[in-house]
């Protein structure tokens, strides 16, 4: 958890500035829509590839893989004729044999895994060229209602989402307090139920979000022809009620502080229900006090932003509003910082819980508050949040998850100790190029128009630095599975800014490149210090227990 | 003795790291000419007075005196400086440059900017020859025996001009035979007015060559042994506080039945030599030899990390192919492997990771999810069984001593309960606590009818701790012997390729 916790960070701070700086278009559905299809897109490939990382590999063929997949589809679709279902069939099986030969190679005929998918680059990248003619294909409109949607659908939208996780929550907590009052905890019931009132809250704001919805949002799924009209329709359907969330956001006189207090006013709630649990835990009188006043405040705003929105002339006054409850929040904070700071760092594993789900509510509510709510999820974040989930689960959860592990850091350890190294390094070339198909046939889809010389160029590297940003060590024996999404993600804010903020486009390399080389050499810092922290702390133990 | 002056003053130093004094008011002299030997278990600070003598680290409080003048240890430069020259127990060597180069490495004598080549060679000839290390300057240093990589260092160190040898476990890695060659080297240098601090855990050899014995205990100086005082059972005494009488406790148990039948076996190393011979049940089998003899190698091709050429082996009867380490492990072997770090443990994961992982596969649930519960409640019971010294069982493996770090590699293996446990070298680098632990708990394993086989470069563990020796020579078995024949003569006449009588 900790290793992906700067690499966050980092997401946040970059989405939260291009926010700011572009005066607020990044938040608008439209861009946030495309900029999780290639989040997505790139988070699989990742993904695939922080497998073959973790073993201490490494897979250049994925950008070419990925082109002669796109025009494997456009031939067998278009000109053969073979149909979806032996089209996708094809796809996988040819992906997956090259993959399996890729581990073939790198383990019994011991050649190196730069060498072997570099090879696999030029050879990929030529066939595709070759069996297209050099010709750019695509699926025009025959298969915009049907297999394309599977990259350019959209069915269902973030407020959904927040209702399903609010409910998930509040489920989570309803037998959390069980639990607790089964164990005789009563001191912590409190603070579930108070996690579990924060859950039905977002489950409503969430909920409400659905009448902002126009039936557009069904309708979608077969809309992908241009995502521009769809946002259009999206913004003239809408009929957008009480808070104009989507107006502030585009209105380019809008300066700054007014956002940032609009912003502060939503976070008001949350972070003084958090505050809460700390002064409850500490001092349960001043806590119950402090509770009521907070909740006091925050109702306050919420009615006030939301409902007594047309007393108020401007969002200035939503915003003196907000500035007032932060205000109160702050001095309660500096009143308790001490307490509070120790109150953190000496929490139980129990509160830590608490905390976890606190924050994530914080998130869930502070989403629900602004026209991130109104955001289409498309078709391939599902891809993604599947693919990574099953990996997450592999790597962490199942054996052949720890052999990769060990494997990465100790290759002769792990063969010694009865692992078949050989089958598992074989293993995480295939699981690279599933994730690779996947990845390819949602890139040719979303695309539209392969180019067989240029589709796919550089993929590669992008997936390797997400792997890298995301914590992988390219020595191997080290990565995680959200830290890939994470550091995918960041590349393609990166990118948006780029855009966002009329930036040269020439110089996108440039500033990526550096971009993660910051990213990596913070995370490099980062890690020494935890490293040396730790090292002191657990010599000095080791040595303890040795006398 | 050459006691005449005072070359080495250490006084009343003092290192502390956070929480732990590693160091405490120690002393040490050291005498022109004069083979000082420094012994105490691991974690007694021994290491840590010589990474500050060799200007590593610095230390908190106290002085040292170098030929009559305080010095601040502040570099390693500076220590050179003061003719001090630390060979490290893990040799520096660049396998893949010359001998010549890794003497000069990083002063390499130049001519307008490129290296003197010729310069190089004859200085680095002239050294190796003051070692007595026959061979090319030229040779790559990889292709060197770890005795003669030694020699290398220790020409290295000549080199630089050093009046102070300390070498740190010198011999942990060599055979009988280059540690005498070490040995003579040693005495040359001492002809030439060089002195010696010698760290090491063989008492044997601590006893042969020492004028002197300093001893440390827990970072704290236990007293010195001068000539006759330097006995195996006082330095032990003084090294853990107590006696320690019955060292090495092996009770032969009545044998069971043969399970390991092992004829006319090739290995990938030795392939003109067939091997054959008989483990049984309940028996403690030594394998010895000087390095290079083929023991690893035997281990190996048993356990099918690098598997046999030909041959047959039989496990409890019934004849049996071992390819690879699944194969030996599925019947009901288990190979501590010689090199800890490399082969045995994954040093980057934790205690529980390590003493998981060869059980994990029998473990699993529906085949392939990781059984959490179980992976932990057999590493507590690994950790209560083998009295493994770890704050818990999330500790970083590679942070534990070398005792402790070999228990869990045991770990690993008793939790995949097998029948014959390989030993490779098994209490190389531990000190003596972890050693006699280490020997309990094979005595245990085999009175509860596992049968063990192990290969020591120690003799006297090797006569201590076995029921029948196998003893081999240059990639052939030259004899067996039994527990009432074993004497270091009879070992070294087989090891050295005698026949038996």
């Amino acid at each position: 958890m900790n290793k992906i916790m700067g690499i966050l960070m980092l997401l946040v701070f970059a989405c939260i500035a291009t926010n700011i700086l572009s005066g607020g278009s990044f938040v608008i559905p439209f861009n946030l829509q495309n900029l999780m299809v290639r989040t997505s897109l790139f988070g699989i490939i990742g993904i695939g590839v922080a497998f073959v990382i973790i073993t201490g590999g490494i897979d250049l063929s994925i950008g070419s893989m990925i082109g002669l997949i796109g025009c494997l589809m456009t031939l067998s679709l278009m000109k053969w004729e073979l149909g979806i279902g032996a089209t996708l069939l094809l796809v996988l099986v040819v992906s997956l044999a090259l993959g399996a030969l890729h581990g073939i190679l790198i383990t019994h005929a011991r050649l190196q895994p730069f060498v072997v998918t570099l090879c696999g680059l030029l050879i990929y990248r030529g066939v595709a060229r070759w069996i297209t003619g050099d010709s750019t294909g695509g699926f025009g409109s025959d298969y915009n209602d049907s297999l394309r949607l599977l990259a350019t659908g959209k069915p269902f939208s973030t407020a959904t989402v927040l209702v399903v996780i609010g409910f998930a929550a509040f489920l989570f907590c309803c037998y959390k307090v069980r639990q607790q009052k089964k164990g005789g905890h009563d001191g912590r019931v409190l603070n579930w139920i108070v996690s579990a009132v924060i859950s039905v809250s977002i489950c409503l704001s969430g909920a409400s979000r659905f009448t902002n919805l126009s039936e557009s949002s069904v309708l979608n799924i077969s809309q992908g022809t241009s995502v521009n009209i769809t946002s259009k329709r999206d913004d003239t359907k809408l009929n957008i009620p009480k808070l104009d969330e989507e107006d502030f956001g585009k209105r380019p006189s809008q300066f700054m502080p007014e956002i940032l207090l609009n912003y502060l006013g939503y976070f008001a709630i949350p972070v003084t229900s958090l505050l809460a649990f700390y002064f409850y835990q500490r001092e349960q009188k001043s806590a119950l006090l402090a509770l009521g006043l907070l909740f006091g405040g925050a109702l306050l705003t919420i009615f006030a932003t939301r409902y007594v929105d047309g007393l108020f002339e401007a969002k200035q006054n939503i915003g003196l509003l907000a500035m007032g409850s932060v205000i109160i929040a702050l001095g309660l904070l500096i009143a308790g910082v001490d307490r509070f700071l120790k109150g953190v760092y000496r929490t139980l594993p129990e509160q830590r819980g608490i905390l976890f789900i606190a924050c994530i509510l914080t998130v869930c509510w502070l989403v629900s508050q602004t026209p991130i709510c109104r955001t289409l999820i498309p078709a391939p974040m599902i891809f993604l949040a599947v693919i990574a989930t099953a990996g997450a689960i592999f790597l962490n959860k199942t054996i052949y998850g720890r052999y990769l592990l060990a494997l990465g850091n100790n290759e002769s350890a792990a063969r010694l100790s009865g692992i078949n190294t050989k089958n598992m390094i074989i293993l995480a070339y295939v699981i690279c190029a599933f994730c690779t198909a996947i990845g390819g046939i949602l890139f040719a889809l979303d695309g539209n128009s392969i180019q067989p010389a240029g589709h796919g160029n550089f993929y590669e590297l992008y997936a390797i630095a997400a792997a890298v940003l995301g914590g992988c060590s390219l020595r191997g024996g080290e990565g995680s599975i959200a830290g890939v999404v994470i550091g995918a993600a960041v590349m393609r804010v990166l990118y948006n800014s780029i855009t966002l903020l009329k930036i040269p486009t020439s110089l996108e390399f440039a500033i990526i490149g550096v971009v993660i080389m910051i990213g990596v050499l913070a995370d490099e810092f980062i890690k020494k210090l935890n490293a040396t922290k730790r090292q002191q702390k657990e010599a000095e133990r080791a040595n303890l227990v040795d006398h | 003795m050459s006691q005449q002056n005072l070359i080495l003053n250490v006084q009343n130093l003092t290192k502390r790291f956070p929480g732990v004094v590693a160091l405490n008011n120690v002393q040490l002299q050291l005498y022109e000419g004069e083979f000082l030997s420094l012994i105490g278990e691991n974690g007694a600070g021994k290491s840590t007075l010589m990474k500050i003598l060799a200007g590593v680290q610095l230390q908190d409080e106290g002085t040292i005196e170098v030929f009559g003048q305080t010095v601040s240890m502040d570099s390693v430069k500076t220590s050179q400086s003061h003719g001090i020259a630390l060979i490290h127990q893990e040799l520096n060597l660049s396998e893949n440059l010359s001998i010549a180069a890794n003497i000069f490495l990083g002063r390499e004598p130049s001519i307008a900017g490129f290296i003197d080549e010729a310069t190089i060679e004859r200085e680095a000839s002239r050294f190796l020859n003051r070692v007595g290390l026959q061979v090319s300057p030229n040779t790559l240093a990889g292709d060197l025996s770890i005795g003669q990589q030694q020699l290398v260092e220790i020409a290295k160190a000549l080199s630089i001009d050093a009046r102070i040898l300390i070498m740190d476990e010198p011999t942990s890695s060599l055979s009988a035979g280059e540690s005498e060659r070490l040995f003579e080297v040693i005495a040359e240098l001492r002809e030439q007015g060089v002195s010696i601090i010698y760290i090491s855990h063989r008492l044997g050899e601590v006893k042969m060559l020492s004028d002197r014995v300093t001893v440390f205990r827990d970072g704290e100086y236990a007293g010195d042994l001068c000539g006759e005082q330097i006995t195996h059972d006082a330095m032990v005494k003084h090294m853990v506080g107590r006696d320690i009488s019955q060292y090495y406790a092996h009770i032969p148990n009545p044998v069971g039945d043969v399970i390991l039948s092992v004829s006319q076996l090739r290995t990938l190393a030795n392939p003109e030599h067939e091997l054959s011979f008989q483990v049984r049940q309940g028996e403690i089998v030594g394998i010895s030899g000087l390095v290079g003899a083929g023991r690893t190698e035997l281990l190996d091709a048993l356990f099918g990390a690098t598997p046999a050429i030909s041959g047959t082996i039989e496990i409890a009867g019934q004849p049996v192919s071992i390819h690879s380490p699944q194969d030996a492990i599925r019947l009901g072997m288990a190979l501590v492997p010689e090199d800890r770090k490399g082969q045995g443990l994954v040093l980057q994961m934790s205690v529980k990771e390590n003493t998981s992982l060869a059980s994990l596969q029998t473990h699993a649930i529906a085949g392939i999810f990781r059984d959490a519960e179980r992976e932990a409640s057999d590493t507590e019971a690994m950790i209560t069984r083998l009295k493994t010294k770890t704050p818990n069982a999330d500790q970083t493996v590679g942070f534990l001593s070398g005792g402790n770090q070999q228990k869990v590699v045991l770990g690993k293996w008793l939790a995949t309960n097998p029948k014959l446990l390989l030993l490779d070298e098994p209490t190389r680098g531990i000190d003596i606590g972890a050693k006699q632990e280490i020997y309990q708990l094979m005595e245990e394993l085999a009175s509860q009818g596992m049968a063990v086989l192990f290969v020591s470069s120690e003799l006297e563990e090797i006569i201590g701790m076995s029921d029948r020796t196998i003893v081999m020579h240059e990639g052939k078995i030259t004899g067996e012997l039994p527990r009432n024949k074993l004497t270091e003569e009879s070992i070294m006449h087989l090891a050295t390729g005698g026949a038996l009588s």
